[in-house]
């Protein structure tokens, strides 16, 4: 077994964790796959780099007020891309997200240019693991500071009254106006939430891949499998299948293709919906008549 | 507390509600008894907010037509739709908790419900036996009950029932129609809709008639009762 793969395979495993989860938040809340999950990943990464390197903050900061910025531009989203279509066909809002990515793709690029960025580590320099495998502590930080932002998402959700409601929204919002939500705003509480998850694992990633504009593309795909393989709708599921799809991005990649990366996790997927369709953790919840 | 004046609603060309006059006073359980398609519902919703209307709904002498759903709720106009609602991924108290957010509004920690949760506990001991057990898991009845005991959570000032009755084996019906009954003696009014109106016209004060969007008929549910018309349209009674 190769611990350095294994390493930076489970780091980004962790980033597309991030990245899946917060799609399955918002399409928990409203129904809908965010096909733009991906550029907050990348548009999270470029406020990191706004803050680090054009206003020269400390990475630390850098990475909090990102975060803050992404609970806005996920408010900001969630008014313009969902809010006014929520009553629309499903479709109609898949391709206002998909609209919605463009717009952050190429208002990234307007901002920020074309050239590919990077910001600070969190960590510095390389740890040497049982006298044979090079590993960069950014791996490792990624690896630490992802498992508690998760973790810490989770129990907001499971554990705290807020977070049931939000469940409670989700799952049924007619219920939740009679029972006196602002649906509205716990809505955009989930998006916000999305949105700074995802986003803060840009500001994590840019340091070992540099940030460019056309990023978020291949992460929806990836996240989007993610959610699949995990089982739709579970987060668990999603950490989980985020998880995989890092470590086989980095054995498939080390041992069979790097060009093929995404194949090889679609075929992953496939296989996974020929004979476990519902996903390692199926659902949950079953309707009853 | 409640009156309703000219109320009309429509859903895009299709008028439901033409001009329904309606008043549910202080204490009383008033129901509401019409066929599929009268309107029964499209009443409750426009009450609750959820339908757009003209006419005037007063709450307390204040006109909360317009108003948006959650903000009629906050003023203590609770619904229990049809169908009953619960939100099936959380646990029986965790709905029950839920209810609170009308009157104690969205926060952080749900706070000491420990009082709220014994009044409706001892209301609905089934609830107490399942409160751990998620709300897809419980059967029909169970779930109309939890239904009930949320709105009650929010302390109502005006409980909103449609048709409690709905897929519920009649031993069942029985039971929660006692529980409705307990709820209005203990001081809060009910308007209730029905199809299965024997049992309703037997446990209410006043009664009206919808027919087609219009109320057809209304008065003491006794007389009502009695009435020719109604005891061959609604409680299956075959003249001769």
């Amino acid at each position: 077994m190769n611990l350095q793969l294994l390493v930076s395979g489970i780091a980004m495993g962790f980033i597309y964790a991030m990245v899946s989860m917060g799609m399955v938040l918002i399409f928990r809340a409203v129904n809908i796959v965010n096909f733009a999950q991906g550029e907050f990943l990348m548009f999270g990464g470029y406020l990191c780099y706004m803050f680090n390197r054009q206003l020269h903050l400390p990475i630390v900061p850098a990475l909090l007020l990102a975060a803050l910025a992404m609970g806005v531009v996920g408010v900001i989203f969630m008014f313009t891309s969902y809010w006014p279509l929520r009553n629309a066909q499903i479709r109609a809002i898949v391709v206002s997200a998909m609209g919605a990515s463009i717009v952050f793709k190429e208002g990234a690029r307007l901002i920020w240019g074309s050239i590919p960025v990077t910001v600070d580590r969190v960590v510095k320099g390389t740890a040497v693991i049982a006298n044979t495998a090079v590993v960069q502590w950014q791996n490792i930080a990624i690896i630490g500071i992802s498992f508690i932002l998760i973790l810490f998402v989770y129990l907001l959700l499971e554990r705290t009254f807020i977070g049931h409601i939000m469940q409670a929204t989700a799952q049924d919002r007619y219920m939740a106006s009679l029972v006196g939500i602002p649906v509205v705003f716990s809505i955009a509480l989930t998006f916000a939430l999305s949105a700074m998850l995802t986003g803060i694992g840009g500001g994590l990633l840019a340091p070992l891949f540099f940030l460019n504009n056309t990023m978020g593309y291949t992460t929806n795909a990836k996240a989007f499998a993610a959610v699949v393989i995990g089982g739709f709708g579970s987060v668990p599921g999603a950490v989980i299948g985020g998880l995989l799809v890092g470590l086989i991005e980095a054995f498939g990649g080390a041992y069979i293709s790097t060009t093929y990366q995404l194949v090889i996790i679609y075929v992953v997927l496939v296989f996974f919906l020929m004979f476990r369709p519902q996903g390692i953790f199926g659902t949950r919840i079953q309707e009853k008549a | 507390m409640l009156r309703v004046r000219n109320l009309v609603a429509s859903y895009g060309y299709n008028q439901v509600l033409h001009g329904i006059d309606l008043d549910v006073g202080q204490d009383e359980i008033v129901t509401l008894i019409g066929s599929n398609g009268a309107g029964k519902t499209t009443l409750l919703n426009s009450i609750s907010g959820h339908v757009k209307i003209s006419g005037e709904i007063y709450y307390q002498d204040v006109n909360i037509a317009g108003k948006s759903p959650h903000a009629i709720a906050r003023l203590g106009l609770l619904q229990v739709p049809e169908g009953r609602h619960v939100f099936p991924g959380l646990t029986v108290e965790e709905n029950l908790a839920v209810g609170t957010v009308v009157n104690r509004g969205m926060r952080i920690r749900k706070g000491d419900l420990s009082q709220d949760l014994d009044f409706v506990y001892q209301i609905f001991p089934r609830l107490k036996e399942r409160r751990k057990q998620l709300a897809w898991s419980l059967s029909g009845g169970e779930q109309q009950m939890l239904a009930i005991a949320r709105a009650l959570m929010g302390h109502p000032k005006l409980l909103l029932l449609d048709e409690p009755s709905m897929g519920l084996a009649p031993l069942i019906v029985e039971e929660v129609f006692e529980r409705i009954v307990e709820i209005n003696r203990l001081g809060t009014p009910v308007l209730l809709v029905e199809q299965n109106a024997t049992m309703a016209l037997r446990v209410s004060k006043r009664a009206y008639i919808l027919e087609r969007g219009r109320v057809k008929f209304s008065g003491d549910s006794k007389e009502v009762a009695q009435d020719e018309r109604v005891r061959e349209a609604y409680l299956g009674v075959i003249r001769r």
